[in-house]
C-alpha cells in the first residue's frame, strides 16, 4: 500500500513538472512559423547556399542592432553569414507590428541553442524608427 | 505471452510495409489487348549549364520531378531542402536523375538558374534545373499530376504544388510525397528504392 501511494504521489509530481514548464517564447514561435519558418526552416539551419542559417548564426549574433529593419524591410542579399555570402534577397514583412518582430527576435536569439540575449520592445521602437 | 510478441512484431513489420512492386498510376488504355500506361509526353527544356534536356536525358533512369521558383516566398525552400537529400543520397548513382522545372521562366533564366544551382552546390551531372516554354512546363506539370500556373494573388506570384514525383525509365508514374514533409520523403526515398530493385 504504501509503495503504492509513493508511486502516485511520484507520477502526480512528475505531470506537474512537465505540465507547468512553459514555453518562454511561444508567441514568437508562432510568429516565425508563420512568416519566416518556409524559407529558415523549422530547425532554424536555412537551405544550403541559398537561405541562411539562423541557428548558430554569426550574423545575427553580430547584428542584434540592424534585425528589426531587416525583417521589416528585407534585405538585397549580399549578407555573409558563418563564412558564406548569400546572394538570394530577403522579402520584407511589412504587416509585422513592434511587438510581433520583438516577439520573432527573442523566439531566435533563444531557439536551436541560440543564446543571443533579450532584445526590449523600447528597443524594437528606436530601431523601427530609424529604418523608413 | 508468446502469442503476445508475435502480434506486437507483425504490429511494427505492418507499419514499416513497403510493398516490392510499385503501382503504375494514372488512367490506362487497352489496344489491341496490350495495357498502355500514363506516361509523360516528350519534352526540351534548357538546364543550369545551358544543355538541352529532353526525354532522352531521362531514357532508362529512373527520376524525381518537383516545380518551383528561384524567389519563391513559400513552400519552395522546403521542398529544394528534401530534394538536397535525395541528392545527396543518389547523386553518384547514375541510374537516379532529379528534374526541377522553374514554373516562373521570365525570371528564371539560364543565367539565375546556374547561379542557384551553384549556391546549393549540386552538379547538373545528376540534378537538372530547368527553364523553357512556361506553357509546355504547365502542361507537362499536368503530365506528373502536378500543378503549376501563374496567379498574380498568390504570394510570388504563383501557384503550384510541392509535390515530388518518381517517374520511371518509361516515364511512367510510380508515386509521390509531399515535398515538405521530412517524414513523407523518407517513405519516398524507401519507394525510389523499391523501383531501383524492380524486375521488368
Amino acid at each position: 500500500m504504501k509503495k503504492n501511494s509513493l508511486i502516485i504521489l511520484a507520477s502526480i509530481i512528475f505531470t506537474i513538472i512537465v505540465s507547468c514548464k512553459q514555453e518562454t517564447y511561444f508567441q514568437g514561435r508562432l510568429l516565425y512559423e508563420d512568416y519566416c519558418q518556409n524559407c529558415h526552416m523549422e530547425d532554424g539551419t536555412g537551405l544550403r547556399g541559398i537561405i541562411p542559417p539562423l541557428k548558430g548564426s554569426d550574423f545575427l549574433k553580430n547584428n542584434q542592432n540592424a534585425l528589426v529593419c531587416l525583417i521589416r524591410k528585407g534585405s538585397q542579399g549580399g549578407l555573409t553569414i558563418n563564412g558564406s555570402k548569400y546572394t538570394q534577397p530577403m522579402p520584407g514583412n511589412a504587416n509585422l507590428t513592434q511587438g510581433d518582430i520583438a516577439n520573432i527576435i527573442n523566439y531566435i536569439n533563444h531557439a536551436w541553442d541560440n543564446n543571443y540575449g533579450v532584445i526590449l520592445y523600447d528597443d524594437v521602437l528606436k530601431q523601427f524608427e530609424t529604418c523608413r | 505471452m508468446r502469442f503476445l510478441l508475435l502480434i506486437f512484431a507483425l504490429g511494427i513489420f505492418a507499419c514499416e510495409y513497403t510493398p516490392a512492386k510499385l503501382p503504375i498510376l494514372g488512367e490506362r488504355d487497352f489496344v489491341n489487348g496490350d495495357t498502355v500506361y500514363h506516361t509523360v509526353r516528350p519534352f526540351s527544356f534548357i538546364d543550369q549549364d545551358s544543355q538541352q534536356v529532353t526525354e532522352k536525358t531521362f531514357g532508362g533512369k529512373v527520376y524525381v520531378v518537383d516545380f518551383f521558383f528561384t524567389h519563391c516566398p513559400t513552400i519552395c525552400p522546403k521542398v529544394t531542402k528534401q530534394m538536397l537529400r535525395l541528392y545527396e543520397k543518389y547523386k553518384d548513382d547514375s541510374r537516379v536523375l532529379l528534374l526541377s522545372h522553374s514554373i516562373d521562366t521570365r525570371n528564371d533564366t539560364v543565367g539565375r538558374l546556374q547561379e542557384y544551382a551553384r549556391n546549393l552546390d549540386v552538379s547538373s551531372k545528376s540534378w537538372h534545373f530547368v527553364t523553357g516554354n512556361s506553357d509546355s512546363i504547365y502542361s507537362i506539370a499536368a503530365d506528373y499530376f502536378s500543378f503549376a500556373k501563374e496567379d498574380a494573388e498568390s504570394p510570388g506570384g504563383f501557384v503550384h504544388s510541392g509535390q515530388l514525383i518518381l517517374a520511371d525509365k518509361h516515364r511512367r508514374i510510380r508515386a509521390f510525397c509531399d515535398g515538405t514533409d521530412e517524414k513523407d520523403v523518407t517513405r519516398f526515398m524507401k519507394e525510389i528504392d523499391v523501383l531501383l530493385n524492380e524486375k521488368e
